[in-house]
């Protein structure tokens, strides 16, 4: 049994010229406590993502007006701030190269017709965490308040770490260190310095 | 609406393999309990209707992207009942559509008829129970 939400709504927008499986859409994703923006048409479907931009988008990929994967392809030149998760609805019988189109297109999923609320509920769950990777991602790249100086970042608790250590904190990634060639340059040139001060220095003493 | 088509069911083949999907069928109970499931039905009625008048209006037209769009279309939409037998004869259009084939359209449209109407009395008993 599928369970409503109890994270926020999310804002859908479903493109499908097909009557009863547009219903079907409509009926599952409400009573999954999410507000649905439906459109018949590929090109009212594009304006009203225009207007006002969704999250998630469930798009059929045969429609008047544009294509599952032309849409697709505005929605991905148009994007901004927030990623938008394209889900395409398929026929059963669609072949490798359509499949590619639609990737090359940007396509994040697919969905099989005939639709069941398992499947729906299931691409929505991976859609939501993909979502929310993106804003983490978003306001790491938008909001580290870092020290100009040593580079380090500041924490919620005021607390000052490594730059490495709020990354991995905040995304779980993990860091392999290397040296950049530039670095790598600095460092050597720095090495031969000191090295030829050294030599200098024992010089000096022995003279002396 | 309903009742009266009780004694047409009785003409309905023997075999009724391949005109509804069980899973399809449970599925959509699930979504659409009590009379929600009529909606559906009513809707498959009126947009299936339309589908088949644009089939044989491009078939007559000898119009293979049309056609092409049209068998997709109504292949797309029985596809939620797991109405296979349909769901291959479209399918076939479909193909024959696409490679530009109207050769063996006429006996296909016929036969697509036939199953739609078997569908739909199939859709009309589910109703009933």
């Amino acid at each position: 049994m599928i369970e409503t939400l109890s994270e926020p709504p999310l804002d859908i927008i479903v493109a499908e010229d097909e009557a009863i499986t547009r219903y079907r859409l409509i009926a599952s994703l409400e009573t999954m406590g999410h507000t649905v923006r439906a459109f018949s048409d590929g090109l009212k479907a594009w304006e009203a993502f225009q207007k006002q931009p969704a999250r998630i988008i469930i798009s059929d990929w045969e429609m008047p007006g544009l294509t599952g994967p032309e849409f697709c392809q505005r929605v991905r030149g148009a994007e901004q701030r927030d990623y938008t998760y394209f889900i395409l609805v398929t026929a059963l019988k669609t072949g490798e190269v359509d499949y590619e189109i639609a990737s090359d297109a940007g396509t994040d999923d697919f969905l099989m017709k005939p639709l069941t609320t398992d499947s729906l509920w299931r691409r929505l769950r991976v859609a939501k965490r993909i979502l929310n990777f993106n804003k983490e991602i978003g306001q790491l790249k938008e909001l580290i308040p870092i020290c100009a100086y040593c580079r380090q970042v500041r924490e919620d608790d005021d607390y000052w770490s490594t730059i490495e250590h709020y990354i991995q904190e905040h995304t779980r990634s993990k860091f392999s260190h290397g040296i950049c060639p530039q670095c790598y340059a600095k460092v050597m040139r720095d090495f031969e310095h000191e090295k030829a001060e050294a030599a200098e220095a024992r010089e000096h003493a022995c003279a002396h | 609406m309903f009742p009266t088509l009780l004694p047409q069911l009785d003409s309905t083949p023997a075999s009724d393999e391949g005109v509804l999907g069980a899973a399809e069928m449970r599925q959509l109970h699930r979504e659409f309990p009590g009379r929600g499931l009529r909606v559906v039905i009513q809707m498959f009625e009126e947009e299936g209707q339309t589908m088949l008048e644009q089939i044989a209006s491009a078939a007559w037209r000898g119009d293979a992207e049309a056609l092409r769009r049209a068998a997709h279309a109504m292949r797309g939409a029985v596809a939620n009942f797991g109405a296979r037998r349909l769901e291959a004869l479209c399918q076939e259009i479909e193909a024959g559509a696409r490679g530009g084939d109207l050769s063996r359209v006429a006996g296909q449209l016929e036969q697509v008829r036939e199953q739609y109407d078997r569908v739909e009395l199939a859709l009309k008993k589910e109703c009933l129970n």
